[in-house]
Order: structure tokens, then C-alpha cells, then sequence
């Protein structure tokens, strides 16, 4: 709370973003991980949808049935992203309430069988406790249950996430913990929590004695959807709060969102950022979230790869940090 | 030389050429980029102050025939980025100015295409007298070389405060090669019309500009840049942006230009030069690098360049009139500045 409070001058975020960036390369070292991301895997039925994503807009909606990929689409995308050097994949998709996660358990077994990807899944609440056990002995394989606000503040969990189950969330937190996966979970920035809010969310996922990995992300507003007219986050709110959670957290993968702001967040502690590798996923009018720098290639008419390994690793390297090994073979040796 | 000793004796003097390549060099990570910034920021802090100035911005006052295009322009994203139907009339000038005036804006950007001949001073000299009769703001003229070294003169006389002609680089090669149908001696010379007629210049370096994937920065031309401004008098604001590749354009493909660079330019330009604005404050490195100016604040466009998003996403677009929108980007832009603590200048 005090570094929270105390951090609102540059010289100030500064010394927080050096210590942080200390612990991280004592405690992790210099290496800057960069995954891929297949998606979706499954579709979103939340009901109605959590009030920033932008399934809640009137258009047309991100996590439904015509993005998910079938199995084949998830195997080309694993084997397209393992080929780049990426050594591991989040397999992403809606919550599809209710499910136990069949077509999650089938599509890591898919990736698994053709590549020797690592994979984290991150579907939300729905994967049984069996699916979760399925999952540990498939090996290297980690597991999502975020709560995107401070899960000890449902009022404001239901706010912004009205059809979601902050319950199920939490039990599955604990089941991901129990059955030895590693957790992985989200906290984004700037949905009307508060500087207490997010401490309490840290320490409420430092319980957790397998939690993995931290995703800060922040948010950004989507057209059409009830909270469009809500302030885009600040970047420096982003890095301020993954600093604070490397000096919480230490030794656990820290990412965060917005490859354009890479040196920011290698300054803040952070050595990971999500969706700056290579991702697999229905094609999409517009650049989407990849504009500058991302080569696309259509796999087919439905289907696109992006790449953003040659800007992003160049960014990674340029202010002084490593790739992984096959990552930099791939990127910065060849090149 | 020890990196420590050059920015210890940064925080009194102004550094050398030999410094300013040195530091280039030797920021090769993030804990020397901190403490080239730590320094910079003091040097901003004690020169210019802790407070955040604003540029406002009117596009356009000219439109390009610039032949053949620029490799890298938004020219090649979309047509009527500098088309003729972009341009400002009197009218729309006159309404542009009147309202980022009443926000409290003090000074604003006039920018355009490059307008070659005669057409180009006439418009240009239009727009700038339209401008002064509607307005007390500082005005800065940004419309590439469409007027003569001669007529920098007569913007003196009609009150404007300064003229951007930006080079993007010093390399002739790469200038050649990626403006064909552009001039960098007639941009070197209205420069130095500039300086001569006491009014403020403003010069933006695109970093990475011309790199390609598998060549270092190029470092010693960016020094030969920031030091080929060290000579004028009248040298105020310092712009390092990292080139973008437009999609469609014959660059799309190159190599996006690096944000750790551009930060570490505005950080060592803040000690050659030390009492100039450096724009880049509405973005957390640059203000953390020294940066103390916000450019292209409540952009006024015609409807027509909208696609191209003036101001940036997430804002709120206004319109002024039937042609006329007015981007409301204030917000967003000033936020970084107030949450590290500057003040924004009123």
C-alpha cells in the first residue's frame, strides 16, 4: 500500500522499478519469456458477459462459437508456434459454464502428441476436478482461474462480471493448487478497484503454494460494451503494480500486456508479456491487437498466423535482456 | 571514459560528442537506461522545470504533391491523409484555432503536406495570417519545405513563434532513398532561415529510420543529428519518435523502430542540449527520459482523416462543425505526466 501511495513522482517509480527489476533478474535471472497463443479453444457462455469484455458489445462477439478452433486448427497452430522457438502455449478460450473441460483435455493431449510445447490453459471455471487431474499427469501443463478484480470484494466482482461465479473461481484456484499444477492467474488493472483492492487480491493468490504465474494486465476500453466510456488504464499504473507484485512475489513469472511498452515493463520487474510471441487464431478484419511489426500469414481462409517474434525479441534484446535459447537461434542468430 | 563519471559531470554541463556517442553505446540495459534517466530528469528538473507544456494541433493547412511519395508515409495507409479535400479552409481554420484556444492550449502546431512552388507559401502564409487574426496562440508552421528560405521572413512579420522542417534523418543515403521526391537542402536551408530570423526551431529524428533487421542502430548519425542543431541559437524543441511501418507502404516490412532507443535519445538530447522542450511526455519512458512537451494535443482534423484516428484510440472525437472533428485526447495525453508528478502547464 505504501509503495502504491508513495510512488506518484518519477523519481520516485523509478527507484520502485529498479529494485523490482533487481529482485527479478537475482531471482529469475535475465531471460525474457515470450508465449504463443492458440485460441479459442472453447466458447464463452457467461451469461450475461462481464461488463468489459467484448462479448457484452452489440457487435459481433469475440469468444463465440465461430472462433473456436477444432482440434486439427489447434495442432497446425501448436506445431506453426513450436517451430518459431516458443517453448511454451496458452490454450485460451471462453467459459463454457458448466463444462468439465473434454474438449480442453483433448486438445492438450493433441498439442502434446505433436509437439513438445508446455502449455498453460485458461478457460476459466470450467474443468473439473478429474480434467485438472488429467491435466497433472499429461505433465507440463499449468492451469488459469483469474479473477481479474479483488476476489475478496464481491461487490465488485459482480459489477464487472455479473453472469460470472466468483465461487467457482475460487474453488477452482484451490484445485489447480492442490492437484500440484501451477496456477496461473490475472489481475486487470483499472476496472474501479482500488490501490487496497489489488494489494488484498496479491496477498489473497499468495496463499497459493504452486501460484506460477501473475498476468498484470490493463484495461482498455471496447466500443459498444457498459464500461466503453471507462478510462483507458495508464501504462504506469500497469508497471507499478508488477513491480510491487515482483517484490511480493520474487521468484514467480510476472507478465503483463502491451508489447509496445516493452522497456517499460522490463524496468518494472517484469519477464514475461502476453500475446508478443506468435499466435494462432481466427482471422480478423483489421490488424486486431497486432499492428506494428506483426507479420501475418493467413494459414487459410479462416485460420491466421502472427507473428511477432522479429519486433518483439528485438525489443527484448535492445534493452538488455535474453530470449530463450531457440528463440534466439531462431530470431537473432539467423537474422 | 566511465559511465558513471559522464553522467555525474552530465548534471552540471552539457556533454560532448564523444559523451553523447558513448552513452548511445554503453545504455545497453535497463539499469544503465534508469540511471541515464535519473540524470536527464534532473537536468529537466533544474533547466525547464517540472512542468508538462502542450502543443496543440491543426491538420492540414496544405496538402502534399510531394512526387514520388515518401517510402514511409501515411500517404500510403490512406489517400486523403494529405489530399487537397484535408486541408482547412479560412473558416475551418479560423473555428480550429478558436476552440483548442479556449481549452487553454498557448501554442499550436499548423501542419500539412509539402506543397511545392508558389501555392505553397500563399496557402501557407494564409493559413498562418487566418490563424494569428483568430487567436493569441504561439503558432509553429510544420509543413515540410512548401515555402522558400526567403519566406521564413515573412512568417517573422506575421508573429509566428517557430517552424518545424523535419529531417527524420541526416543520412543523405537514406533521405535519398526514402523521401525521392523530398529535399534535405532545402529543408538544411529553411533551418537555417530559421535560426537566422530568430525564430524557434523544432526538429523531429525518426529513429530507426532506414535500419534494416540486421543492422545495429545507427548511432553515430543520430549524434551527428542532435550536434548538427547544437550550432543554432534558436534550436527549442527536440522530437525522437521510433519509425513506424505503415502498412501498404514500400517500408511495411521494415523493422519497427525502437522505443528504448527513442527514450534514450530524448534522455541524451536533455544534456546536449539541457534547456529545450523535448516532446514525448505524454508517454511513460519519455517523460522518465527527460521529456517535458506534449505534441498533437486536441487534434482538429476534417471528417475526412478520421480513419486515421487523430489523437489516438480510446478517445472521445467531438465535432466543431459539419467538416470539422476535434479529438479530446487531453486526458490520455496528460495522464503520465501527472501521475509521475509534473505539473501540467494552464
Amino acid at each position: 500500500m505504501y509503495l502504491f501511495k508513495e510512488t506518484g513522482r518519477y523519481d520516485k517509480a523509478s527507484k520502485l522499478f529498479e529494485i523490482a527489476s533487481r529482485v527479478r533478474d537475482d531471482e529469475i535471472g535475465n531471460v525474457f519469456k515470450l508465449d504463443g497463443f492458440i485460441g479459442l479453444t472453447t466458447h464463452c457462455t457467461v451469461d450475461p458477459p462481464c461488463r468489459y469484455c467484448h462479448s457484452s458489445s452489440n457487435i459481433k462477439s469475440g469468444f463465440g462459437l465461430e472462433n473456436v478452433l477444432n482440434i486439427d486448427e489447434i495442432v497446425e497452430g501448436a506445431r506453426l508456434i513450436e517451430e518459431t522457438g516458443i517453448s511454451m502455449t496458452e490454450l485460451g478460450g471462453g467459459t463454457t459454464v458448466g463444462s468439465s473441460g473434454e474438449k480442453v483435455i483433448e486438445a492438450v493431449k493433441a498439442v502434446k502428441k505433436a509437439t513438445n510445447l508446455d502449455i498453460w490453459v485458461n478457460v476459466g471455471p470450467a474443468l473439473s476436478e478429474d480434467t485438472l487431474k488429467e491435466l497433472k499427469n499429461l505433465g507440463g501443463v499449468d492451469v488459469t482461474s483469474s479473477f481479474e478484480v479483488n476476489p475478496l470484494n464481491e461487490e465488485l466482482f459482480r459489477k464487472v462480471k455479473p453472469g460470472d461465479d466468483l465461487d467457482a473461481r475460487k474453488k477452482l484456484a484451490n484445485m489447480i493448487n492442490d492437484t500440484g499444477l501451477g496456477l496461473n492467474s490475472v489481475l486487470m488493472s483499472g476496472l474501479g478497484e482500488s490501490h487496497e483492492d489489488r494489494v488484498d487480491h496479491m496477498f489473497y493468490l499468495k496463499r497459493f503454494e504452486n501460484f506460477k504465474y501473475f498476468l498484470c494486465t490493463w484495461f482498455h476500453p471496447s466500443p459498444g460494451t457498459p464500461m466503453a466510456n471507462y478510462p483507458l488504464t495508464s501504462p504506469i499504473e500497469a508497471a507499478k503494480t508488477a513491480a510491487i507484485a515482483r517484490l511480493i512475489f520474487r521468484d514467480i513469472d510476472i507478465h503483463i500486456s502491451g508489447y509496445e511498452h516493452i522497456p517499460l515493463w522490463i524496468m518494472a520487474g517484469v519477464n514475461r508479456v502476453v500475446h508478443a510471441g506468435a499466435s494462432v487464431h481466427r482471422v480478423r478484419d483489421g490488424a486486431g491487437w497486432h499492428t506494428i511489426g506483426a507479420e501475418v500469414k493467413h494459414i487459410n481462409d479462416k485460420l491466421d498466423f502472427v507473428n511477432l517474434l522479429p519486433t518483439t525479441v528485438k525489443f527484448i534484446t535492445g534493452a538488455g535482456m535474453e530470449v530463450e535459447p531457440k528463440i534466439a537461434d531462431r530470431w537473432l542468430n539467423e537474422i | 571514459m566511465r559511465f558513471e563519471e559522464v553522467l555525474k559531470s552530465a548534471r552540471e554541463d552539457g556533454i560532448t560528442r564523444e559523451e553523447a556517442l558513448y552513452l548511445f553505446q554503453k545504455t545497453q540495459s535497463w539499469d544503465r537506461a534508469l540511471q541515464l534517466f535519473e540524470t536527464a530528469n534532473k537536468v529537466r528538473d533544474e533547466e525547464v522545470g517540472k512542468i508538462c507544456k502542450l502543443m496543440g494541433f491543426i491538420c492540414c493547412i496544405t496538402h502534399c504533391t510531394t512526387d514520388p511519395v515518401c517510402k514511409y508515409c501515411f500517404r500510403w495507409a490512406s489517400e486523403k491523409s494529405f489530399a487537397p479535400e484535408a486541408v482547412l479552409n479560412a473558416e475551418e481554420l479560423a473555428n480550429a484555432v478558436t476552440a483548442i484556444e479556449e481549452r487553454g492550449i498557448k501554442r499550436i502546431e499548423l501542419a500539412g503536406g509539402t506543397l511545392w512552388g508558389e501555392d505553397g507559401t500563399n496557402e501557407t502564409i494564409n493559413a498562418v495570417e487566418v490563424a494569428r487574426k483568430a487567436s493569441n496562440l504561439g503558432l509553429w508552421i510544420n509543413n515540410g519545405p512548401s515555402f522558400t528560405e526567403d519566406d521564413v521572413f515573412k512568417f517573422k512579420d506575421l508573429g509566428v513563434e517557430g517552424i518545424a522542417c523535419n529531417f527524420e534523418t541526416i543520412n543523405e543515403n537514406i533521405f535519398k532513398d526514402l523521401r525521392p521526391g523530398d529535399s534535405l537542402e532545402h529543408r538544411k536551408k529553411i533551418v537555417e532561415a530559421t535560426e537566422k530570423a530568430e525564430l524557434g526551431i523544432d526538429n523531429t529524428l525518426m529513429i530507426d529510420l532506414g535500419e534494416q533487421w540486421n543492422l545495429h542502430h545507427l548511432y553515430l548519425e543520430w549524434v551527428d543529428f542532435l550536434f548538427y542543431f547544437k550550432r543554432f541559437n534558436n534550436f527549442r524543441i527536440l522530437e525522437a519518435h521510433p519509425f513506424r511501418p505503415i502498412k501498404a507502404s514500400p517500408t511495411q516490412d521494415y523493422p519497427p523502430g525502437s522505443y528504448f532507443e527513442a527514450a534514450k535519445t530524448k534522455a541524451i538530447g536533455r544534456l546536449i542540449f539541457r534547456d529545450i522542450d523535448i516532446a514525448g511526455a505524454d508517454d511513460p519512458l519519455g517523460l522518465m527520459a527527460g521529456a517535458n512537451l506534449i505534441m498533437h494535443c486536441l487534434p482538429v482534423v476534417k471528417k475526412t482523416r478520421m480513419s486515421m484516428r487523430p489523437g489516438g484510440e480510446y478517445i472521445k472525437i467531438e465535432e466543431i462543425s459539419d467538416t470539422l472533428v476535434f479529438a479530446d485526447n487531453l486526458p490520455i495525453a496528460t495522464r503520465s505526466a501527472i501521475e509521475l508528478g509534473m505539473e501540467i502547464e494552464s
